[in-house]
């Protein structure tokens, strides 16, 4: 994240911590980060709060597959 | 004949505990290889092809674990829909620190304004557009943007945000403040202190 320790993440690092995450199959990576920037790209209207609606679409993009979907939004929404 | 033979006894008895003592000094500071295992070399006392491979085994379990940048930048695709929401929310997060009152839905559709809206054609997987994200005039965005930062603070200020909508002025922040400092802090200390 703050690799520089600057006390702030700029737009590369914030890019970086991104691409990380996704490509990360180890469970390695630190995801809290990530974690709360999915959340807000999945809230689209600001609300702090999703639903599966909301993620089909990104969730999609990714992985392209169906099934893979299902499993994805099962991940987040139990 | 006989002192001769006993002489030549005694020698070979004193060479053997000499050999025994080396030994024992031997073990005491290095661990027996585990059978069926190779002790691994010392690199000064590689050849110049084990050395080359030992670099290139090295290089391969440092790939895998810690991709570079380099890699990162050219292989992880992002899609433009993906680019869009991630800009909002950089933009979200930095827009907090200009003053928190601002932070208003106004605030924010002015941010989601300045930003283009990929159309549906710009779906399609492994299309990256972190060089041509556009404002509405069509420029390519400025490269101020690199400066654009967001900290602790600003963190802070969305996780009382959602607290607040969840719970009312009461609701408690899903994280203390010292775990947001983590969240942000905490590749850096991983990386460097080497636990992974």
């Amino acid at each position: 994240m703050d690799e520089n320790l600057d006390g702030v993440i700029d737009k590369h690092e914030y890019d970086l911590m991104y691409r990380r995450c996704i490509e990360d199959d180890t469970g390695l990576e630190p995801m809290d980060l990530f974690n709360l920037v999915q959340f807000l790209m999945y809230d689209k209207r600001g609300q702090y709060k999703i639903t599966e609606e909301d993620t089909l679409e990104l969730i999609y993009v990714r992985v392209q597959n169906i099934n893979l979907l299902e499993e994805e939004v099962k991940k987040i929404f139990g | 004949m006989t002192d001769k033979k006993e002489k030549a006894m005694l020698l070979t008895a004193n060479s053997r505990i000499e050999n025994s003592n080396a030994d024992k000094t031997k073990s005491s500071i290095t661990l027996p290889p585990v059978q069926g295992q190779k002790r691994p070399k010392n690199k000064e006392n590689m050849t110049e092809e084990e050395r080359k491979k030992e670099e290139e085994r090295e290089m391969k379990v440092e790939k895998k674990d810690l991709p570079s940048r380099e890699f990162l930048e050219k292989r992880v695709k992002i899609s433009p829909i993906e680019r869009y929401h991630l800009d909002r929310v950089f933009r979200l997060l930095h827009s907090c620190r200009k003053g928190n009152d601002q932070q208003s839905s106004a605030a924010q559709d002015k941010n989601e304004r300045s930003l283009e809206k990929p159309d549906d054609k710009s779906l399609e997987r492994g299309k990256d557009d972190s060089k041509t994200a556009k404002n509405k005039s069509g420029k390519i965005k400025p490269q101020k943007e690199e400066k654009e930062s967001f900290g602790v603070e600003d963190v802070m200020y969305i996780l009382r945000k959602a607290a607040q909508k969840d719970n009312g002025e009461d609701g408690e922040p899903i994280m203390s403040r010292e775990e947001v400092e983590w969240m942000i802090w905490v590749r850096f200390h991983v990386i460097n202190l080497g636990l992974i």
